[in-house]
């Protein structure tokens, strides 16, 4: 790996429902504000289904495309172009072959598969119709906003891992010199239903769901200067690791953290910081129950140190983001360190499946 | 973009496949000769449901694991029927695989199949006892590490006809990168009726047999397959006095950015990809000696896929042998790559060309090509192929693989 090659990043976008732009977002995690939760429109009104929605459905309607625009493709639109809006990266105009894109989502575009099912169980395979058929491929999302942005790049589309070590790496070998990299999630009324059911069976209180998308910027800094941009923060280093489940929920039951720290140190080895170097952690964790695991790795690796960290939850702000969720959580950490004037913080992620992946990231001073 | 600071190599050294022409590695290979065709009416699915009905069904008679129930989890059987044969290839023990093995994953839709039951009903009636009704792509992934018991990263791309190919490109960069020792790559996908009735409703599906590059092709035929291979970094591979199929010499990854169904015409997003390969795999394009396409035989793509072809081997593409497999195998998406990743590598240590079967008459403009039409070719010394997958709303990736005497 080029240590030498500076990875920062240089723009910020996001959807969600503690706000539908970088500044209502970071004002928000400032504030500490907390989003409501309300039941998911479409939801049947005998079963309301909590959900943390968008603070502003309109801020879309710009990004949508048609009548019927597929929702997680017109929320991923919107959070990349305000990313590379804030980047100084013209969306209009020659394609850019050299601007990747790494796109995580776990149900992708849900509620077109399953408008798609309900057709095929009571019409037949016969009745397909196409564009609708095109709208639930997985990573049409992602195809969509590539598109839209024009970029041609290295693009990846992800179900349920993080962006973000895949886009670091990419700019730190040179595959590309910027990558816009983030999630997205839509909830739909079913998936909501069972994601319910499977969390009542687990017999634990949970974190709600959070339709989001969150995007940020990854380039050199050698470019981002070249370019005359302004490098905002440095991600400094990534560790992996995975705690493999049978079923699929976005939370451990590594109640000893061993997964967690493993990530953690790998993270830490990687940026070259020691823990005495770290301010703050974002957890991963969303309720009492899932932290457990995760507090225990952070004894492992912070030892004495602990006691001083600022612990952050941006789940408990905003709810489980799903594909969304790494990227909200690192967002939510920037804003975090730039108005308490700290620098150095560990962003944890807990993709459903099991990953675990952890994030060393500096802010860069203005 | 050429990369910098890396200094591994990365080996194939295990295959695991599953496919509707054969199951393991020596079924498969015999039939890759044999030009057999894997391609009939549906019988797993009630063929009289769709418009066309036709397809590459799996012989399920021929899979090993017990322990999956086929009709909830038919992609995981698959899975792991052929990671447990790639590992076994690769002469490794599944209890002492190092701390970072890694899994990547790709799949198209997932348990899609079992999806139609738990999701297709209305929202009234859904069955709520079900155990996992959701079922996204990266659940194989977690259950195949679980039951690989691999402790590295698990990681699962979507990006429909390319996701086996990128977790390949991907997994080799990890190697490289030195985050992990060893890794097991590739794909998997099932047929189901939501992914037949798409396609048909597309109008890309074949009323008769795929035909790659033939001036008659009329579109796919979907297909299930699972195929999987296992890299070991250079050292690794030397300390083990293992035999590799192939080194994995390069890769190169864009998007088209035009569409989200029709292919850049003039292949522009797709050409990026094959420089971006070959300058990574640090070749010139004269040093490629075949090239497995990505050829699903649709009126769009396969022209697409030949302006690209010509925009970066230039002249002489007229004598490269360029061959689809998909006419034998058909379309399984997310599969489809990493399969063709393991018949690059069976070509090039077999010494063989697969052939693009069912070609009768070349795509217009594109006469005196090679396609290597009908019969496998043999007894030809391979020393680097390409191996294209080119997906559904316009993600790229093509890999570089050379044979392992060439550095």
């Amino acid at each position: 790996m080029n240590a030498n090659r500076r990875v920062v990043i240089t723009g910020r976008g996001v959807l969600s429902p503690l706000g539908c732009d970088w500044p209502s977002f970071a004002a928000a995690v400032r504030a500490g504000d907390a989003a409501s939760a309300g039941p998911l429109p479409g939801a049947l009104l005998d079963d309301p289904i909590l959900c943390y929605c968008l603070s502003n459905p309109e801020a879309l309607a710009p990004f949508a495309s048609g009548r019927e625009a597929e929702p997680l493709s017109t929320l991923a639109i919107a959070a990349a172009k305000e990313a590379m809006d804030e980047a100084g990266i013209a969306s209009e105009g020659s394609p850019l072959d050299d601007v990747g894109l790494v796109m995580n989502t776990v149900f992708g575009p849900s509620a077109a598969v399953e408008e798609y099912l309900e057709q095929l169980w009571f019409r037949g395979p016969r009745a397909g119709r196409p564009s609708r058929f095109v709208d639930t491929v997985l990573n049409m999302p992602a195809s969509r906003a590539g598109i839209a942005l024009r970029l041609r790049g290295s693009t990846a589309v992800l179900g349920g891992s993080s962006p973000f070590e895949l886009a670091l790496d990419w700019v730190r070998f040179g595959r590309e010199h910027t990558v816009v990299a983030g999630g997205g999630e839509y909830q739909s009324p079913k998936s909501m239903r069972y994601y319910r059911a499977l969390a009542a069976g687990s017999g634990a209180e949970r974190a709600l769901l959070a339709q989001a998308a969150a995007f940020i910027v990854l380039e050199t800094r050698d470019h981002a200067e070249e370019r005359g941009a302004t490098p905002l923060a440095e991600l400094l280093g990534v560790g992996a690791a995975s705690e493999p489940q049978e079923i699929s929920l976005p939370w451990s039951d590594d109640e000893e953290g061993c997964v967690f720290a493993c990530a953690m140190r790998n993270a830490l080895a990687e940026a070259a910081v020691a823990p005495e170097g770290v301010s703050s952690v974002a957890l991963a964790a969303g309720d009492d129950a899932a932290e457990a695991g995760e507090l225990a790795a952070l004894r492992a690796v912070f030892g004495a140190r602990f006691d001083s960290l600022t612990l952050l939850r941006p789940k408990r702000l905003m709810g489980e983001g799903l594909g969304a969720a790494a990227g909200l959580s690192l967002l939510a950490t920037l804003a975090w360190l730039e108005a308490n004037g700290e620098t150095v913080a560990l962003v944890n992620a807990f993709e459903s499946g099991g990953a675990v992946t952890s994030l060393v990231l500096r802010v860069l001073p203005s | 973009m050429t990369r910098e600071a890396v200094t591994r190599e990365v080996y194939i050294t295990g295959l695991g496949i599953v496919s509707p022409i054969g199951v393991g590695q020596e079924d498969f290979l015999a039939g890759l000769r044999a030009g057999r065709c894997g391609l009939a009416g549906l019988q797993g699915l009630d063929a009289s449901q769709f418009r066309i009905g036709r397809g590459g069904e799996v012989d399920v008679e021929a899979l090993s694991n017990n322990d999956v129930d086929l009709t909830e989890e038919r992609c995981l059987a698959f899975a792991l029927h052929a990671c447990r044969e790639a590992l076994a290839d690769a002469g490794l023990d599944p209890a002492a695989l190092p701390e970072d093995a890694t899994l990547a994953l790709g799949s198209g839709s997932g348990e899609m199949r079992a999806s139609e039951a738990s999701l297709g009903p209305p929202e009234a009636e859904l069955p709520l006892d079900i155990t996992d009704p959701l079922r996204p792509p990266n659940t194989i992934t977690s259950k195949l590490t679980r039951r690989l018991g691999l402790r590295g990263r698990q990681i699962s791309f979507v990006n429909a006809c390319a996701a086996g190919a990128q977790a390949i490109a991907v997994a080799a960069d990890l190697i490289r990168a030195g985050r992990a020792e060893l890794a097991i790559a590739g794909g998997v996908e099932v047929l189901s009726r939501m992914s037949i009735s798409g396609f048909e409703a597309l109008r890309a599906v074949s009323h008769t047999d795929c035909r790659p590059f033939d001036a008659n092709r009329d579109g796919i035929l979907l297909s299930e397959m699972a195929a999987f291979v296992v890299l070991e970094g250079g050292e690794r591979v030397e300390r083990r006095g293992v035999r590799p199929y192939a080194r994995l010499a390069g890769s190169g990854v864009s998007a088209d950015a035009v569409h989200v169904v029709r292919p850049d015409g003039e292949g522009a997003g797709a050409a990026l990809a094959l420089r971006r390969a070959l300058a990574d795999a640090g070749l010139t394009p004269d040093a490629i000696d075949y090239v497995n396409a990505h050829g699903t035989g649709t009126a769009q793509n396969d022209p697409a896929e030949l302006a690209a072809l010509v925009s970066v081997f230039g002249p002489r593409t007229r004598e490269l042998p360029i061959s689809s497999t998909k006419a034998m195998l058909g379309h399984a998406f997310g599969a489809s790559g990493a399969a063709e990743v393991i018949i690059c590598a069976l070509a090039l240590k077999e010494g063989f060309l697969p052939p693009t079967i069912g070609w009768r008459q070349a795509i217009e403009g594109y006469e005196g090509f090679d396609f290597v039409p009908n019969e496998a070719r043999e007894g030809v010394r391979l020393r680097h192929v390409v191996s294209n997958s080119f997906a559904f709303g316009g993600n790229n990736v093509v890999l570089v693989l050379s044979s392992p005497e060439q550095t």
